[in-house]
């Protein structure tokens, strides 16, 4: 894959003024003489290493998925902190995290402090996809899937004789890799210098479905190798009066695999025997950046921040085909050329005036742009490999977004602070079926302070957004409902509601208590989102019944419901569905002394979800089968000291998930007569997880 | 990099709810629990306990493993951007790790150029790769051309209905795995 030289020309800009209007001078404090005398600095070489055996009793890649334990199997449990410091300020940390695994972190940070520091990092995070999935393809290399010699092709699922002896354990499972190398350092007490280098890879599969012909498709692991190269640098001033930064940072993005080409599973017609897809096109941004404060008077303080920058692709293009029929099909260009200048010009300014010692304003400006300059032209898609299409034009999209706001603070008490604001977005869009859309919000805030025993605060909120004419974009793709509203496009009407409660009625106890709600009602749409509405609320408890034994528990209820209408055909009834997801979560657990060598932790989570969803076209249809999952994890440490260097920890966890979802369970590979798929289940699973580590301290 | 240096800190929201340092940071310790991805989260769910929730969801990005920590999407102490990102939008946070999103595709789709969080719940979801409702409806929210993008898909799945093509496996994406964008000059309906 080539790469590309980047011509940078995003330009954003964001700036911000406070000023403060009470005129109050802030004596400097001479603190050179100070001493704190509670704190302890260690010298030397200090910290902990953490090694031991670990077991899983089982296997599955969901439990899998990030930890990367993945099979039923000993491992090794490798932690550590080493640390080193000295009088004249040079350190160097060390942290270590779950380095026997694909899920293993690495850090390390040195330097003197105030002058220089080097950071060095390496992390891996492992994602698994689909559990229990097989295909028939296997992976010819060059992003090229083939089925076996011997497949049977058939019209449908069922007719593929060769199937059931053909599959292979689908892998769908990546690993990303990130190396990090950082330097900063100090000139001066004034200037500072960072600069960030990093290198990221991603590898594996995915999965990937893709249409065969009309209503055919198969399902098959897309290959993922993917790299992407990162630099970020600045330059740093704090003076006694000026602070500003000058930064830039270019992402260069490279995909291994320009396409990934299939054979078809069905009977082929016509010439589509091979089949093939792009993948994502290498790509580059760059960005400028600059941040800035002045204090002007101790009152007054200008703040400032500009970006600039741009996303470029020209990645060559696959022909309209891999079908020989259309070889002579000649493309309008070679490739995109694609240009789009991002947070192409994002002004925020931000006014903060002190009108009294109690009342508070602030102003704020912001305008974030998205200019996509990428050629426009005609193109003859064809679809399946197969049918030759109308011409069709690509669409970049470009908006602006202005937002304006304006707050006003009042301090009636000690305690008490009143908020109020209003704030005003107009989002501006170009080749959408609305061009403008602008949406007004007030709202208002109660915040009750009483130092650390009591803290309230109740938030109201509510808006209304408005659109221009809604007008039908045929180009591509078929025509839309003529009274459709896309959701992102529509009138809205928002309220939403907060309340938080923090108590800490003794020494001993404290207690949160939270609640929001949020509203969302398209009032003017007949076709697409009708309402939704999301809640959410939480209660905290944390209680030490002494210096050796402190309790904690918490629950949350959350909820997501939604109202979306539809119609088979412009003047058919409309058809209503409704979904529900519920979510509890709850844990409890403790931590304390059995004894001077021996301490325990304990911990409970459990997290349920539900989603119900309903489709109604008038005929009384029932309810889909409830989405679940039920998480249940109980995790106890025990730490025994031996002495002052050695002791031992032992971590026991049991994790128990079981999940249904009827779009894959009970599906297989041939479920569907026109798609050849990946069958798999929901995960279920029951697994222990248990380390002994020898901790030694130094 | 560091977050924000403080540029961005007055009028940013914790700013302005008067959050002091000490909430969430820790002096005279080796290491402040904010570097660590995992006690950091503690620190926020202080006050936001409604992420505690949904990092537990069966579709989340890594915080419960550690291998991903709130402040590689948010700063703090940084009231330039909407949400205290990161980044200067919310697109532009998601491409720092999903960079191959990004394009300029060919193809674009609308809402994906726009804001992610459109049709993705970033802190934590019950449905695939973090969605906020399940295909095809999630689809159907905004598509409406006579034909298979507006039938009123019902619970009946058995093999012989017409639901069943359309609803299970992977819905929509059974055929249209692009929906981020494609660059094959036959993607027009982000199928290639």
């Amino acid at each position: 894959m080539k790469g590309h030289r980047v011509i940078t020309a995003t330009i954003g800009m964001l700036a911000a003024l406070q000023l403060s209007l009470e005129v109050r001078a802030e004596e400097p404090v001479d603190s050179s003489g100070w001493l704190c005398n509670f704190c302890t600095y260690a010298a030397g070489w200090f910290g902990s290493l953490d090694i031991g055996p670990g077991y899983a009793s089982d296997s599955s890649l969901k439990f899998a998925d990030y930890r990367g334990i993945e099979d039923e199997d000993a491992f090794m449990s490798v932690y550590g902190d080493i640390h080193f410091r000295n009088s004249d300020g040079r350190y160097f940390d060390l942290y270590a995290r779950n380095l026997g695994t694909h899920s293993r972190q690495l850090e390390i940070r040195g330097g003197r402090e105030g002058r220089f520091e080097l950071h060095v990092a390496y992390d891996e995070i492992p994602k698994y996809r689909g559990f229990g999935t097989t295909t028939p393809y296997r992976d010819a290399g060059n992003g090229q899937l083939l089925l076996p010699p011997d497949w049977v092709q058939a019209p449908t699922t069922a007719g593929m004789s060769s199937l059931t002896d053909s599959l292979t354990r689908a892998s769908l499972h990546t690993l990303r890799k990130n190396f990090v190398v950082g330097l900063s350092f100090k000139k001066s007490v004034n200037w500072r210098y960072e600069l960030d280098v990093q290198h990221t890879e991603k590898n594996g599969t995915r999965p990937f479905g893709a249409g065969v012909f009309t209503i055919q498709s198969s399902h098959f692991p897309a290959p993922v190798d993917f790299s992407t190269d990162r630099v970020d640098m600045s330059v740093e001033y704090s003076g006694e009066r000026a602070h500003m930064r000058v930064g830039f940072g270019g992402s260069w993005f490279n995909n291994g695999n320009a396409s990934v080409s299939w054979e078809n599973p069905f009977n082929p017609i016509g010439n589509t025997q091979l089949l093939r897809a792009a993948l994502e096109p290498d790509s580059n941004f760059q960005q400028f950046n600059f941040s800035g404060a002045y204090r002007v008077t101790p009152g007054v303080r200008l703040l400032g921040n500009v970006t600039i920058g741009q996303i470029k692709q020209d990645q060559a293009f696959l022909p309209y085909s891999i079908n020989p029929d259309f070889d002579d099909l000649l493309l309008p260009r070679a490739s995109l050329n694609g240009k789009i200048d991002t947070g192409i010009f994002n002004l925020a300014t931000r006014l903060m005036a002190r009108l009294s010692p109690n009342l508070k304003l602030s102003a704020r400006i912001k305008i974030d742009e998205r200019d996509n300059s990428s050629p426009v032209n005609f193109y003859t898609p064809v679809s399946y490999d197969y049918v030759l299409n109308q011409d069709t034009a690509n669409r970049p999209y470009s908006f602006k977004r202005n937002r304006y706001s304006l707050e006003l603070d009042y301090r009636s008490h000690p305690f008490m602070r009143w908020r109020a604001g209003v704030k005003r977005n107009e989002h501006a869009r170009t080749l959408q079926s609305v061009t403008d859309t602008k949406e007004r919000t007030w709202w208002g805030e109660l915040n009750f302070n009483h130092w650390a025993t009591a803290q309230l605060r109740l938030r109201l909120e509510a808006s209304d957004r408005d659109n221009s004419p809604y007008v039908q974009v045929i180009n591509p793709g078929l025509r839309e409902n003529v009274l459709m509203r896309k959701f992102n496009l529509a009138g809205r009407d928002r309220d939403r509601f907060v309340i938080e409660l923090d108590l800490s009625p003794a020494d001993r106890l404290s207690a949160g208590i939270s609640y929001y709600m949020s509203k969302d009602d398209y009032q003017q749409s007949v076709l697409g989102v009708l309402h939704s509405e999301e809640r959410s609320f939480s209660i905290d408890l944390g209680y030490a019944l002494n210096n050796k034994l402190g309790l904690h528990m918490f629950f949350t209820q959350d909820s997501f419901d939604s109202e979306i209408s539809g119609a088979g055909f412009p003047g058919a009834t409309a058809w209503m569905a409704r979904t529900e997801d519920r979510f509890t979560t709850f844990g409890a657990g403790f931590t304390g002394k059995l004894s001077d060598k021996m301490d325990i932790s304990l911990d409970y989570i459990s997290s349920d979800s539900r989603g119900r969803i309903g489709t109604d076209s008038g005929s009384g249809e029932a309810p889909f089968p409830e989405l679940e999952s039920d998480l249940v994890n109980t995790r106890v440490r025990l730490n025994y000291t031996v002495n002052d260097q050695w002791s031992w920890i032992l971590i026991g966890e049991h994790e128990n998930y079981r999940s249904k979802d009827w779009q894959i369970d009970g599906l297989g590979n041939d479920g569907i007569s026109a798609i050849l798929s990946f069958g798999g289940e929901s995960p279920d699973y029951s697994i222990n997880l248990l380390r002994l580590m020898a901790s030694y301290r130094f | 990099m560091r977050l924000g240096g403080g540029l961005g800190w007055f009028g940013s929201r914790h700013e302005t709810a008067e959050v002091p340092c000490a909430s969430c940071h820790q002096v005279h310790r080796v290491r402040d629990r904010v570097f660590d991805s995992l006690a950091q989260q503690e620190a926020c769910i202080d006050c936001h306990p409604k992420r505690r929730s949904d990092i537990l969801k069966t579709s989340s990005h890594p915080l419960r493993f550690g291998n991903m920590s709130c402040s590689d999407c948010h700063d703090p102490h940084n009231g330039d951007h909407d949400f205290l990102l990161q980044k200067s939008s919310v697109n532009e946070t998601c491409y720092t790790c999903h960079t191959e999103k990004r394009g300029p595709y060919l193809w674009e789709h609308g809402p994906v150029s726009e804001d992610c969080t459109l049709c993705h719940q970033p802190h934590g979801s019950n449905h695939p790769t973090l969605l906020k409702r399940r295909p095809p409806l999630l689809c159907q929210q905004c598509h409406s051309p006579a034909g298979h993008p507006s039938t009123a898909y019902t619970s009946d799945l058995t093999e012989d209905s017409f639901s069943n093509r359309f609803m299970l496996g992977r819905a929509c994406l059974n055929c249209h795995s692009q929906v981020h964008g494609s660059n094959h000059p036959s993607g027009a309906t982000l199928d290639r």
